[in-house]
């Protein structure tokens, strides 16, 4: 035994002097550390959101989006399109696509691989997620090979957008499989792409290795070779090896360790807001929260402040309202909702809220005034929110009781409208619809998890949607939003900050709210 | 003999086709809609049931599972919903790399625990005995996403030894030395603990042997004390050892998850829980069709090893 303890020991000395893990090597590539593995190649079959990230370096869209959503909805540079014009009537878009576009196969890449794509997305076999956003697009053409017309139904401020959704993929090599194939399809082993990047390797759950595509035919070639992505499952280990220097590039930093990445003069925070908003989901078909003065009063009694300060470290602020305030449709005259537990307590008095029995709990309606708040288990932060929630609603005397849900049983419960409340929060697209969550048909079909009704809410969303000038839809959703808000179907908790770490040896990063990667192929090593 | 495992073969494949149709009903049963978890939360009704008829899910319960008993019967597991790819071949390729892992964990441990429990139980200094059973105490009850996480602060960033996570450098996959540097942290993190359990097993079943009559009897014929405790106790003692090596069998698919997320092994504890997080049915049930069968096979051969060691059983008394 002593023998062999002594190998163990040998064998690591051994390692020991041969440097170990400590500091990059000099010519060790681009890492980028993710919790995640990529799912697929193929966008049109993917349900993960980094997937849809990284499929951009590999197959391009027609146009690039940028991310200039503040005060208008998002504008449009060419990527694959050289240029486009609208006919006279508005409803008929063409594109001209770049000369000499190629494939990293050498074959030529044209306007009929766009059809192609656009008859994948309709698929009912393929079942793509985003084919709602072609649902006004009556058909697609191309006349040849560099030309592709597009005629739709109507005239609205996201025709572009909507075309643009989904990069196009090659038809000679995705056509070769039958569309009812593609879910059991694995596409990485088609290796043509049109992106700044193409896959040389996946080693799943490992790495994903891209390397600069010598077809790429957009200016500007990338300026790394190589770019890996290291999947590192455990957010405390990705930390430790992006702050041991092993990795170059995290995302979504806990807001905890900020100070940690601060300190370390060899790395910075990359931060900016986030799409995204948290809230207290209300359910309206409660007793409790029926009643418009009860909601408005428990929002009064929760300081989104204290948590944000508390929760984010300051790298948040108290959310205002159903739009996100990046947002060129956020109403900018709508302010927080006052923290002001007076207030609140004299609201749940009228409301008939009392404390008959002394026990320091309301009564209302003859019940006691708690309830159950659900969010979903494993996310430390909203785990947190509802723990302080808690503790600032019992100063108005209504106990929560805070139940943390695995993420299917909960997003089913979501979908069953079966819950009293929720702490939880919504990604916002770009595209502007408060349709989706707001209206009152979005309670049998769409996300409108509280029951929310308001049929001033629904004529104003109907007038947004209708408009073709987003100026005139932006009056009817400002007047929704102030009514969203007077109502508090939910009390709006915060929007945060996307934190993400990046080593100093990399250098024109571009990182925003559409993409951590959004410019990748002009990152460049110092 | 023949009989006997013949016998234990046949009940060890119903039991398989048993565990296999539970886990089935029962992943079915669990709540949460894959195509939930799939589809944009915005998505519509029909966007859903598009999705279900893609994946085969808008069939009744029974006739998924009649078909998929069709596949598995031509060796087909069917496509992973999350990965898009055979659920053979996503086990074929996690599999080795866990059975890498925990092979190597399991060999540690046991090769240790083994050593530690006959070095102990062959000493009678009192200070030796009282420090073993409080550290191999400390080492068993060590929770392993700690320990884990310990060693890699101490020997790969602190004093840089070996790589924090991941089976191999970049680029270096293919070389066996690097793949063995990556591999000792976290088989330490899985074989400690077990080796402190294995050999207080070993300590235990040792001491009782060497208090058997028998033993007394060979040093009184004078054998030499090496022989009695290596050639007749040591045989003995190894008993319930087998019985343990048996059941530790089934770890070698199924107990490395923790480590493996800590660590970044790719191995098929993580692929399995990934799969469970996004309700890939496929996925799921082929994982747990190889995890019955090695736990199945694992007994199987503790059985054979058992009756090796022990003539009594091999005879059937």
């Amino acid at each position: 035994m002593r023998k062999a303890v002594m190998v163990f020991l040998g064998l690591g000395l051994l390692w020991g002097c041969g440097g170990g893990a400590k500091g990059p090597a000099p010519t060790r590539p681009v890492v980028v550390g993710i919790i995640g593995d990529m799912d697929t190649t193929n966008e049109l079959i993917s349900n993960s959101a980094f997937t849809a990230d990284l499929a951009r370096q590999l197959y391009l869209p027609l146009f690039r989006e940028e991310p200039d959503f503040q005060e208008h909805p998002p504008s449009f540079v060419p990527s694959l399109a050289e240029s486009w014009a609208f006919s006279p009537d508005g409803l008929t878009l063409t594109v001209k696509l770049r000369p000499g576009l190629r494939w990293s196969d050498g074959k030529p890449l044209t306007a009929r691989d766009a059809v192609f794509t656009h008859r994948a997305a309709l698929s009912e076999e393929v079942a793509w997620n985003g084919s709602d956003a072609k649902q006004a697009i009556a058909g697609i053409e191309a006349p040849d090979d560099a030309t592709l017309v597009v005629s739709f139904t109507r005239r609205y401020p996201y025709m572009l957008m909507d075309l643009n959704e989904g990069a196009v993929l090659p038809e000679h090599a995705f056509g070769r499989v039958p569309f009812d194939q593609w879910r059991r399809h694995d596409f990485s082993k088609e290796r043509v792409f049109s992106g700044p990047f193409a896959l040389k390797e996946w080693r799943r759950q490992e790495t994903i290795v891209l390397e600069a595509n010598p077809a790429y035919g957009v200016p500007g070639r990338p300026a790394l070779k190589t770019v890996v992505f290291r999947v590192v499952p455990d957010q405390t280990a990705l930390l430790t090896q992006f702050l041991s220097h092993a990795v170059d590039v995290m995302e979504m930093i806990p807001p905890r360790d900020v100070e940690k990445v601060k300190k370390d003069p060899e790395v910075e925070l990359i931060a900016y807001p986030d799409r995204q908003y948290v809230y207290i989901a209300w359910n309206l078909k409660h007793p409790f929260f029926a009643k418009k003065e009860v909601r408005r009063a428990l929002s009064h009694a929760i300081n989104c402040q204290e948590i944000v300060d508390a929760v984010w470290y300051g790298h948040a602020r108290p959310a205002v309202g159903p739009i996100h305030t990046s947002l060129w449709a956020a109403n900018r005259s709508l302010q927080p909702f006052p923290h002001d537990p007076a207030r609140a307590r004299d609201l749940l008095k009228a409301a008939g809220a009392v404390d008959s029995d002394g026990d320091g709990v309301l009564e209302l309606g003859g019940k006691p005034f708690e309830f159950e708040v659900y969010t979903n288990k494993g996310n430390a932060i909203r785990e947190a929110t509802l723990v302080m929630v808690q503790d600032q609603l019992a100063k108005v005397g209504v106990r929560v009781i805070p139940k943390p849900l695995e993420w299917n049983v909960f997003l089913q419960k979501l979908v069953a409208r079966d819950f009293p409340a929720c702490v939880q929060g919504w990604r916002v697209a770009t595209k502007v619809d408060l349709g989706e969550i707001w209206s009152t048909r979005a309670v049998t079909e769409g996300l409108n998890i509280v029951s929310y009704s308001n049929p001033k809410v629904d004529a104003l969303i109907e007038r947004a949607r209708s408009v073709e000038d987003y100026r005139d839809a932006k009056a009817a959703l400002d007047e929704a939003q102030a009514l969203i808000v007077e109502d508090q179907p939910y009390t709006f908790l915060y929007e945060n900050d996307k934190l993400n770490g990046l080593n100093r040896r990399l250098r024109h990063t571009r990182m925003n709210v559409l993409s951590s990667f959004y410019n990748l192929e002009e990152w460049a090593l110092r | 003999m023949i009989r006997f495992l013949l016998r234990r073969v046949l009940v060890s494949l119903l039991l398989l086709f048993l565990i296999v149709t539970g886990t089935f009903f029962i992943i079915h049963l669990a709540p949460g809609d894959p195509t939930r978890l799939f589809l944009d939360p915005s998505s519509s009704l029909e966007d859903q049931a598009r999705l279900k008829a893609a994946l085969g899910l808008d069939r009744p319960l029974a006739a998924q599972y009649l078909r998929w008993l069709g596949q598995v019967a031509r060796g087909d597991l069917g496509t992973s919903f999350a990965y898009h790819q055979s659920v053979l071949s996503l086990l074929g390729e996690t599999l080795p790399k866990t059975l890498l892992l925990s092979g190597a964990a399991l060999a540690l441990d046991f090769g240790f625990g083994i050593l530690i429990g006959v070095f102990v139980a062959t000493r009678r200094s009192r200070v030796l005995r009282g420090a073993y059973h409080f550290l191999s105490l400390f080492l068993y009850s060590l929770p392993s996403f700690w320990f884990g996480l310990i060693l890699i602060l101490v020997f790969a960033y602190g004093l840089g030894w070996f790589p924090p996570s991941h089976m191999a450098d970049i680029g270096m996959e293919g070389d066996p030395w690097n793949v063995l540097k990556h591999l000792v942290l976290p088989a330490l993190t899985l074989a400690v603990p077990g080796a402190a359990a294995t050999s207080r097993f070993m300590f235990k079943a040792y001491e009782e042997v060497l208090r058997q009559p028998y033993i007394l009897t060979h040093r009184v014929y004078g054998l030499p004390g090496r022989e009695i405790l290596f050639k007749y106790a040591l045989k003995n003692a190894l008993l319930p050892i087998i019985t343990l090596f048996g059941l530790s069998l089934p770890f070698l698919v199924s107990g490395a998850l923790i480590t493996e997320v800590i660590f970044s092994w790719p191995g098929m504890g993580r692929l399995t829980y990934t799969a469970i997080a996004a309700r890939d049915y496929p996925l799921i049930i082929g994982a747990s069709l190889l995890s019955s069968f090695m736990v199945l096979a694992g007994n199987l051969l503790a059985d054979l090893l058992y009756s090796v060691a022990d003539p009594r059983i091999r005879h059937g008394q």
